[in-house]
């Protein structure tokens, strides 16, 4: 392994001044379960690594605030929102994707910030995190601001974050009484593999009838992104299955699948459609 | 892996194919292909490097034309090894030139390319989401090469 810079600063303002915004290969590392896979292949090649395990505070803390809106700290490690009780009460699609998502070896050292701001298309947060209308706090030398879940992942490793930015927070809106959300997923070689494709659903349904629905699919694609034309299909329409054939068939057509040993396009678009479906029947009867 | 995309380049197919065949001119349209130099009986070596967010990736390459079919069709084959990592690329590269007007020529380009190793096991996924985007923009780079050449030579 080439040699390089390890700095482990104490502070978030540190931490920051120690990124390098014309350097891509300075790198914050958290847990580093993903990283350090890259960098034993030698896939990647720091000049500098930021750990970030000595930072403490909001960073590692899961709470509700007075609006009912989840704050879940970006080093809050993934094993914790799958066990926390205020994550299984306020947003219980993340806990139970937490339960499947890699191994229980990963989850307790990979954390929240890491699995969002690596920007891999195959990570399963990330869509349920933009079906729940979640936005990201990011910190960096400029202040802090706010970016949409939707608006965060914008190719494949490459997010909205500035690189001399770091994302500090998480935060799910409080949901309304009426709505609920499912993330399923199909792992193509084993059931702890990266997943071939993700969908997350959340819907908001009176009556037998959906008022509203995000449709977010991972893995399939170059990144994590909405599926608006299987939204609309779904939209004012019942929550029988017929409904949610017509958004599958309409997800199906507009995702743009990459091929990989995982699948071939043709295979990936038909997954999408039957976890479309999968995912509005699981929110659905949420 | 293939990828595939084509342009319209506003030149006559002999100017443009007189520009695609040499391989300095061609590589010149390869966004981080450095270092080219001729090895011999059609042999080139060259330096391959990409930038994919912040994976940075760089291949040792022979490039060899394996067919040269005036005025259409010009193939190379591609083989190499990536730095610090262990691995190997292979590719079979193709330029399909078709007349499409008085002085236009529409260019198609294709690539297959096999990665092998721990490149193959980590880095297939990122260069197939990548691999379009690269191939797309060589287009544009030898659409303005060609372009910008045949204006030099105009009188």
């Amino acid at each position: 392994m080439i040699p390089f810079d390890l700095q482990e600063p104490a502070s978030l303002a540190e931490a920051i001044a120690l990124l390098d915004p014309d350097d891509p290969s300075v790198r914050p590392v958290a847990g580093g379960t993903a990283l350090m896979l890259m960098m034993k292949a030698g896939l990647f090649q720091p000049t500098r690594l930021i750990s970030l395990r000595r930072l403490e505070g909001d960073l590692r803390r899961v709470h509700v605030d007075e609006h009912g809106d989840l704050h879940l700290g970006a080093l809050v490690p993934l094993s914790k929102l799958e066990l926390s009780p205020l994550v299984a009460e306020h947003a219980p699609a993340v806990s139970e994707t937490c339960r499947t998502l890699s191994n229980v070896r990963v989850r307790n050292v990979a954390t929240l910030g890491g699995h969002v701001a690596h920007g891999d298309p195959h990570m399963d947060l990330p869509p349920l995190l933009i079906a729940l209308g979640a936005r990201a706090r990011a910190v960096g030398p400029r202040g802090e601001r706010w970016i949409d879940a939707a608006d965060l992942f914008v190719g494949y490793y490459q997010t909205a974050l500035e690189r001399d930015e770091l994302l500090a927070e998480i935060v799910i809106p409080a949901p309304s009484p009426d709505s609920s959300a499912a993330y399923v997923k199909f792992t193509a070689l084993s059931a702890d593999d990266w997943p071939a494709v993700g969908v997350a659903a959340a819907v908001r349904r009176r009556e037998g009838v959906i008022l509203d629905a995000v449709l977010a699919v991972s893995a399939a694609t170059e990144k994590p992104i909405r599926l608006a034309a299987a939204e609309a299909a779904i939209r004012g329409k019942s929550t029988s299955s017929g409904s949610f054939d017509e958004a599958a068939e309409a997800a199906a057509h507009e995702v743009e699948p990459l091929a990989d040993i995982r699948g071939s396009t043709a295979y990936k678009r038909e997954m999408v459609r039957v976890h479309v479906r999968r995912a509005l029947i699981k929110a659905s009867h949420s | 892996m293939h990828v595939e995309g084509n342009i319209l380049i506003h030149a006559p197919q002999s100017d443009v194919f007189d520009f695609a065949e040499n391989v300095e001119l061609l590589t010149q349209c390869i966004e981080g292909c450095r270092n080219v130099h001729e090895l011999g009986d059609g042999k080139y070596a060259a330096l391959l490097e990409a930038q994919i967010a912040f994976l940075r990736m760089a291949f040792k390459v022979t490039v060899e034309l394996s067919r040269v079919e005036r005025p259409n069709t010009i193939e190379a084959h591609i083989a190499g090894t990536p730095v610090n990592l262990v691995g190997k690329i292979d590719a079979r590269a193709g330029l399909t030139l078709e007349p499409a007007g008085p002085a236009e020529t529409r260019v198609t380009y294709a690539l297959d390319v096999s990665l092998a190793g721990k490149l193959g096991g980590m880095g297939e996924s990122v260069f197939r989401a990548k691999a379009k985007e690269y191939g797309d923009r060589f287009a544009v780079h030898l659409r303005d090469a060609v372009e910008s050449k045949l204006l030099e030579k105009a009188p």
